[in-house]
């Protein structure tokens, strides 16, 4: 095991190379059954039906394709900015909590993470349905005289995006705002800045590394979302995740399925790449 | 100590903002309950009637008994080998001084973040070349691939909470690799190494896409057939189904917070927003 | 005492002839490469048996590095690590047979006192019985007898401290390698400690090398030194030879404090004395000097320096006037401005009876021609 010998260029077997080694077996994993399937979606895109862009000149030229990339795009921006409004200031709120407190509210945080998106899903279309919850209610406070038509339709597509969203906008607030050393606030204080100034230009510079993680990670899932555009959306919110699942699992043009999800992938890679360049900038936050 | 906001805004307005947040929060996954005890055929509010029927129709129906138990056979291998394999990344990485740490990091994390559909459609062909498609075998792989990222998170976090010296005292007292690893980072990582299996099997539990296209009839799982029946028919035996799966998760809940304790469950919850996050895909 | 039995190597290299005062350690043109960078420039190095070899040097000096590969965890570039005469490098850290003491202590938490003292002894499969006469023992020397169910967490820093000391030397290593073992502790307790540790040398006879990049520490603790910077070893000796005769001015400034004056020339002038002329403009008187180079500084310690009001008649006097005098712990510190605006640092013990010379006075300070050190500055 160990080498003796006095060239240069000897190995010598020490704790960090025996077990970089280790990489071996999960890095063959994944390059055959992730690294691999990700090629061939990309190469299947430019040879299927036949060698050419052919599928590209599809997706980008003229026709609904187009436009579902731009809905994708569209709504993913519009849940990541509400999820922000909506978890800035519950972020704020849960940073200040302890003891018990705190773990009630991250367990009120948690457990809807923690439940089925399809289960969360089902739960919206008993909302939102004809005889659902919220045309109950609507009736019964005389705001309505017939039920309203929401499924399928954009209210209750935000409505639930934003909800399975939220979790992942709170948690990197959390994070950051409970790094927020408190001397400086009080600090702003003794120096006499006024409340809201302490805000501005105190606590809100220092939670924003906390934001920019919480938006590119909300704005990248949101970009791969099946189930909740699938169930509540119907054909006016059609996102390309639904669109490739679609193309290839039912009309089986696997050609044209790659080239959008090629196209997925690079714009969900591209803001990998900027969210590793930010958790980089900032490595106090939890994922890395 | 006086807030930051809470001096200039009144405090029952926050109680109420943050009172409002979490019904938005809970509403959906509890909405199911009383509906899944309903006397009625058809899911319309409020329900009427009380009645165990749709409890007794699932334990009766065979089609739903073989996806449960066809999610626990694809989610605890998907999670076993997810265990393995992420733990071996994650002491790679954490300990092995790798030239190119941040990079292996962000591509061993990558699978936790791209949408599973692109994933999907490029395992479909694999695992048809390989003959494992519609089989256990394929999809437990592509859970496994989804459920590493998991694992090397939750047991980097744990790496990461004590110096390497330990392991380096170890072996200055003479403990050889294997030794050291049985006798102080097994010891020191296990509740990470629970907690990622937790989150491995959770997230293959909750999985849609990969089974959609990976599964056949045969391997169908919970949440497959779920989809299958939502896109059908609206019956309250799939709120039956959910609340019974929602209990379940609170379980799978409990258990990560014994393992993780109360400051690392924070960190753990993130990874698995993640993947909970693409599992939409 | 009874004799202590020695532990065969798990090597299979039998260990009992190793002799039971410690093993001699050197260092043959070892050195380190980060690519194009040297973190250790090649380097040779003799430890003797049973002595207590001090490390020391400013962070980033390589003396980690050093240890490293004394240890086995940072593979060296280059050159050979003899251990009781048989080279080292290729084997793993876990068959080295050496013992170490960490920074911070690196005591398993999930194990007693009692285990982590009994784990190396465990790696090396002796006997039940063996094995718990062994940590009872190593308590007995760390004072810990009652302790041994703890687990290190309920422990204090000093304490965690000496458990990683019976820990290193449960399995009589002879040779144990100490990594900064105090630099988490605070000051009252490092002082303690540095007795314990000695203490504990004493007791168990091993060779110690023991870096630092405390130089009071090394210099109480060590019968020799070895100042490393820039990732090279700048001068070996006892603490006390490097403190009077420093062969530079880093080792000059680094141990110890020290007024240094860049000579501007050096004549001789009978009998047997040096005249040094400093560009600050004084005039001082030294010993000759063997081997001085055209190049040289002079170093006036603060503590050799006399202060008084008139001019005595020792070798060197020179005046001034001082601006600043601040009490620390059993001294007093004066700041003197002389010719040329160049400011001299005076140390004086604080006796009941010495009275303090006020800021603003004119003073005369002067020392012995022994006290005038004159230092290479190649």
């Amino acid at each position: 095991m160990a080498l003796p010998g006095e060239a240069a260029g000897r190995r010598v077997w020490t704790f960090q190379r025996g077990n970089a080694l280790l990489l071996l077996p999960p890095g063959l994993f994944l390059i055959v059954f992730f690294f691999w399937p990700l090629l061939r979606v990309v190469v299947r895109s430019f040879v299927e039906p036949q060698l050419g862009l052919e599928n590209y000149a599809t997706v980008f030229g003229a026709g609904p394709y187009l436009r579902v990339l731009w809905t994708t795009i569209e709504v993913a921006g519009l849940v990541t900015l509400l999820c922000l409004l909506l978890a800035y200031p519950l972020a704020y709120f849960v940073s200040r909590a302890h003891g018990r407190r705190l773990k009630l509210l991250m367990i009120f945080v948690l457990v809807p993470l923690w439940t089925s998106v399809v289960i969360r899903s089902f739960g919206w279309m008993i909302v939102f349905q004809r005889q659902g919850v919220l045309n109950e209610a609507l009736q019964s406070l005389g705001l309505t005289e017939a039920p309203v038509t929401f499924l399928p339709g954009p209210l209750a597509v935000y409505v639930g995006m934003v909800h399975i969203m939220l979790p992942f906008m709170i948690l990197p607030l959390v994070a950051s705002m409970r790094g927020i050393d408190r001397t400086l606030l009080r600090a702003a204080d003794v120096l006499g800045a006024p409340p809201y100034r302490r805000f501005l230009e105190v606590f809100l510079p220092l939670s924003l590394p906390g934001v920019s993680a919480g938006v590119a990670l909300v704005f990248m899932t949101s970009l791969g979302f099946f189930i909740t555009p699938a169930l509540l959306g119907g054909p006016r919110m059609l996102m390309a995740a639904v669109l490739i699942e679609e193309k290839a699992n039912v009309q089986l043009d696997w050609g044209l399925a790659c080239a959008l999800a090629t196209t997925l992938l690079l714009i969900t890679t591209a803001i990998y790449l900027l969210y590793l360049k930010l958790m980089r900038r900032d490595a106090s936050l939890p994922v890395r | 100590m006086s807030g930051t906001l809470g001096n200039r805004i009144p405090s029952y307005a926050l109680a109420a903002f943050v009172t409002l947040f979490f019904a938005y929060l809970l509403l959906p996954s509890l909405i199911i309950v009383p509906m899944s005890f309903s006397g009625q055929s058809f899911l319309s509010f409020p329900p009427s009637g009380f009645s165990l029927r749709w409890y007794q129709g699932l334990a009766a129906d065979i089609v739903w008994r073989s996806a449960a138990a066809n999610s626990f056979l694809i989610g605890i291998p998907a999670a076993f080998i997810a265990v393995v394999l992420g733990t071996l990344s994650a002491l790679a990485v954490e300990r092995g001084a790798l030239r190119w740490s941040m990079t292996a990091m962000a591509l061993i994390v990558a699978p936790m973040m791209l949408p599973h559909v692109i994933l999907a459609i490029g395992l479909y062909p694999v695992m048809l070349d390989l003959g494992l498609l519609r089989g256990y075998l394929g999809v437990i792989i592509g859970h496994a691939v989804v459920g590493l990222p998991l694992v090397f998170v939750s047991v980097s976090a744990a790496l990461r909470s004590y110096s390497p010296a330990l392991e380096l005292a170890a072996m200055t007292c003479g403990a050889s690799p294997l030794r050291c690893f049985l006798h102080v980072t097994f010891p020191m990582i296990r509740m990470g190494i629970a907690g990622g299996g937790i989150l491995a099997f959770a997230a293959s539990f909750d999985e849609l896409m990969l089974a959609l296209f990976l599964t056949g009839t045969g391997t169908r799982t919970l949440p497959r057939l779920i989809w299958e029946q939502l896109n059908d028919f609206l019956t309250p035996i799939v709120a039956a189904v959910a609340t019974l799966i929602f209990a379940f998760s609170l379980l799978l809940l409990a258990m990560l917070a014994v393992f993780g304790r109360a400051t690392r469950s924070m960190q753990a919850s993130l990874p698995l927003a993640s993947a909970e996050a693409s599992a939409h895909g | 005492m009874a004799e202590p039995r020695t532990i065969e190597a798990q090597s299979g290299r039998a260990a009992e002839e190793v002799e039971r005062a410690g093993a001699s350690l050197r260092l043959e043109a070892i050195e380190k490469r980060y690519g194009t960078l040297a973190a250790l420039e090649p380097t040779d190095l003799e430890v003797r048996p049973g002595e207590f070899f001090g490390l020391i040097g400013p962070s980033g000096s390589g003396k980690s590095t050093l240890l490293g590969m004394i240890a086995g965890f940072v593979p060296p570039s280059g050159g050979r690590i003899l251990l009781n005469g048989a080279d080292i490098v290729g084997l793993p850290p876990y068959r080295r047979n050496l013992g170490m003491v960490f920074q911070n202590y690196a005591l398993f938490p999930h194990m007693s006192v009692a285990e982590n003292i009994a784990f190396p002894l465990r790696m090396r499969r002796l006997e039940r019985g063996e094995i718990e006469a062994r940590v009872a023992r190593m308590l007995e020397i760390v004072r810990l007898a009652g302790y041994a169910e703890r687990t290190p967490a309920q422990l204090s820093g000093g304490q965690q401290q000496r458990v990683a000391l019976a820990r290193a030397a449960s399995y009589d290593p002879t040779l144990l390698l100490m990594d900064e073992p105090l630099g988490a502790l605070d000051k009252n307790l490092r002082e303690e400690m540095q007795y314990e540790i000695k203490r504990f040398h004493q007791a168990i006879g091993a060779t110690i090398l023991y870096v630092t990049h405390d130089q009071d520490e090394a210099a109480t603790m060590s019968d020799r030194i070895a100042i490393l910077n820039h990732g090279r070893v700048m001068q070996v000796g006892r603490p006390r030879e490097l403190y009077e005769s420093p062969a530079s001015r880093f080792v000059a400034s680094f141990l110890g404090e020290a007024n240094l004056f860049e000579v501007a020339a050096v004549s001789q002038t009978p009998p047997m004395r040096l005249r040094v002329e400093t560009k600050d403009g004084l005039t001082l008187s030294a010993n000759q000097h063997p081997q001085l180079e055209a190049d040289a500084i002079v170093c006036v310690r603060p503590e050799a320096i006399q202060i008084a009001k008139n001019a005595g008649a020792a070798a060197n006097v020179i005046s001034g006037q001082v601006i600043d005098v601040v009490y620390t712990a059993g001294s007093l510190r004066y700041r003197v401005e002389v010719a040329g605006g160049r400011i001299v640092l005076v140390r004086r013990p604080l006796q009941r009876q010495s009275t303090v010379i006020e800021v603003g006075s004119p003073v005369y300070l002067s020392w012995d021609v022994a006290d005038t050190i004159l230092v290479p500055n190649p």
